[in-house]
């Protein structure tokens, strides 16, 4: 945001020098930055390559090493990275890191399991284990990315559970709305009392699932019309955009989401035309619902820029 | 920090003075994008209105292409009168479905000439409107499509893999110097943005060997240039990059920590000859931090994360060969920082 009025106000002539008056806000990097930004990013993505070099060579399922020996490796590696979490300490970003590579390869050690046994067990058995196995250091963990991986592992259990057992893609959507709404609201509630929870980017990453969720339902409810009786997703959408709008409008503000549920409420009315007025195969439909979506981009375009100046001011 | 406070702290240090600027700065990017994705919607619409009322214009070649050049130029003058979200959203959608139409009537028109002739020519046209047309959204887009369809024209000509490399090149020379000029700061930014998108999706055509286009269009023919060139390229770039942003740190050239920064890149951007995508992603998230960008460097994490995720489909390699080659890239990652925190930045 700083960034972009300086260089707003440079390209208008009121700022004469871009980079010292980037340097001067503290936008641009010292030496300190640098290194703890060099120190960050190599640690974390070197941790990322290792735990993924593992999972990759377990899913392999090399011939040459035995199970004991396999088995031997994996659990020798998640009791490694436990160690070193315990040794670096929970607060340093290495010992986090330490803990977020246990908690991948947990989930290899169980896929593995599942591979040399063939227990029979369903794959979504494998994440729903993982998720309960990886709760306890989740919750130890202070730590949003963890938290956020738990999330996506939850995620993909009750995808694959309803795909397993073949249940309409309704019923999928529905579990995972639920899911991600109660881990959005959590998180919201949550990081007002921890700090290491008050990041934007995870409540942000939540209502995108929980918008794309109650969108998918209420456009495929829109095309199913009179097919089925009395679409929930009907009267639940209004409800959640209320909610949105008294969440992210007044008690913890943020444009990313409102613009969000902008969009959401384009694609849905949108579709709502669509089935109204497409069915016939008449031109004038379409152009009457491009001038539709236009007008409400422009009107919710015009609204959030309202807000973001008001923000600014 | 609010705007009142930012102002007086600039004026404080000498580098602005007399009164605020009126605040007429553009929305936040997720604002944009929201406008820009709604903008996408209206123009499928609009490309359905043209399909389905002016059914006689797109049968004809060269009514199309006229018709779709009609459009674009409307859009064009919108841009310059637009006053409003509600006209540019307009201008883009006009354009957009101008454009397919105009790609429609132009690739069966050009057919004759050569399958690579009509990319060219559309990679041109979008690169044109990336300059010219007065939107952010429509700039970003154009210059990412002007990308994407040369790096079709390369495909089709056996090059494909070298899509990426011509691409990073471009985004680094332009974010390096994105505070040249304030006159085309306004025009460059988005372009960047969109080459960097490009870059990072034409990056992943070098996972299989060969790219979607040259696997569809040229089956069975062999690719004269080979994924490791195009990345071989990539790294000189990433090695270009370290070495301006050691110049501009004031190093010297011949100075140990000069040298060890850039054997450092050199180590971890070679990994991308059997992981494509990792000099690209490093290129990326750099230019962002240097650049104090964190919507760049955002999205070089992102292309990071997204290519060890989708390394995993790589046709061309068993899982025990990537297993080793991402073994290898933490390594060489965790050796650099070994390196950087003790030789090259060290505690002050």
């Amino acid at each position: 945001m700083i960034r972009n009025t300086i260089l707003g106000w440079w390209q208008r002539g009121a700022v004469r020098d871009a980079g010292a008056a980037l340097q001067a806000a503290g936008m641009l990097p010292g030496r300190a930055e640098w290194r703890r930004f060099l120190d960050q990013l190599l640690l974390w993505s070197g941790a990322v390559a290792l735990a993924a070099a593992v999972v990759f060579f377990v899913a392999h399922n090399w011939s040459e090493l035995g199970k004991l020996a396999k088995f031997a490796l994996l659990q020798a590696l998640v009791v490694a990275a436990v160690a070193g979490y315990w040794r670096l300490g929970s607060e340093s970003a290495a010992g986090k890191a330490a803990l977020l590579v246990a908690s991948i390869l947990l989930g290899a050690l169980l896929a593995l399991f599942g591979q040399i046994y063939q227990t029979g067990a369903d794959t979504w058995e494998l994440f729903a284990s993982w998720a309960a196995l990886i709760a306890p250091w989740v919750l130890i963990g202070r730590f949003a990315a963890l938290w956020m991986l738990w999330v996506a592992v939850v995620n993909l259990a009750i995808a694959l559970y309803f795909q397993v057992f073949f249940l309409e893609d309704q019923k999928q959507l529905w579990a995972l709305f639920a899911f991600d709404t109660l881990a959005l609201a959590a998180w919201e509630l949550a990081g007002r009392r921890a700090s290491w929870l008050d990041v934007s980017w995870g409540p942000r990453l939540l209502a995108i699932a929980s918008g794309a969720a109650i969108t998918a339902l209420v456009v495929h409810s829109i095309f199913d019309w009179g097919r089925q009786p009395a679409p929930a997703a009907v009267l639940v959408y209004p409800l959640w955009l209320g909610c949105i709008y008294a969440v992210y409008r007044k008690l913890l503000p943020d444009l990313f989401v409102l613009a969000g549920a902008c969009l959401s409420a384009i694609v849905v009315v949108a579709a709502f035309l669509s089935k109204q007025l497409l069915e016939s195969g008449d031109a004038a439909g379409f152009l009457l619902i491009a001038i539709a979506v236009v007008a409400m981009g422009g009107a919710a375009g015009w609204w959030l820029n309202q807000l973001a100046r008001e923000a600014r001011a | 920090m609010m705007h009142g406070e930012l102002w007086a702290k600039l004026c404080g240090a000498g580098l602005a003075g007399g009164e605020m600027p009126r605040d007429d700065a553009q929305g936040p990017w997720y604002v944009r994008l929201m406008l820009g994705v709604a903008g996408c919607i209206a123009a499928v619409f609009l490309i359905g209105f043209v399909a389905v009322g002016l059914e006689f214009v797109v049968q004809s070649k060269p009514a199309s292409v006229f018709a779709g050049a009609l459009m674009i130029a409307s859009a064009y003058v919108l841009f310059l009168a637009a006053r409003s979200d509600f006209s540019a959203m307009f201008g883009f959608a006009v354009s957009v479905a101008g454009q397919a139409l105009l790609a429609y009537g132009l690739f069966r028109l050009l057919e004759g000439l050569g399958r690579a002739t009509p990319w060219v020519v559309m990679a041109a046209l979008e690169a044109a409107l990336a300059l010219i047309m007065a939107n952010y959204f429509h700039r970003l887009v154009s210059a990412y499509a002007a990308v994407l369809l040369l790096s079709g024209a390369l495909a089709l000509s056996g090059a494909g893999a070298l899509a990426p490399a011509f691409a990073a090149a471009a985004l680094a020379h332009i974010w390096l110097n994105e505070l040249r000029s304030a006159g085309l700061h306004a025009t460059l930014q988005p372009i960047a943005y969109g080459l960097t998108l490009g870059t990072i999706h034409v990056e992943t055509f070098n996972w299989g060997g060969k790219s979607f286009v040259s696997a569809f269009a040229r089956p069975g023919s062999v690719d004269w240039a080979k994924p490791w060139m195009g990345e071989a390229l990539v790294l000189a770039t990433l090695l270009y990059v370290v070495w301006r942003l050691v110049r501009r740190a004031g190093w010297e050239p011949r100075e140990p920590r000069s040298l060890i920064a850039l054997a450092s890149a050199a180590a971890i951007g070679a990994t991308s000859l059997k992981a494509p995508g990792v000099a690209a992603g490093f290129i990326i998230v750099l230019l962002g931090f240097a650049h104090g960008n964190r919507v760049l460097w955002g999205l070089g994490i992102a292309a990071l994360l997204f290519y060890v995720s989708g390394y995993y489909y790589l046709l061309d390699a068993t899982l025990l060969f990537k297993a080793g080659v991402l073994a290898a890239t933490g390594a060489a990652l965790l050796a650099a920082r070994w390196v950087m925190l003790r030789r090259v930045l060290p505690h002050a």
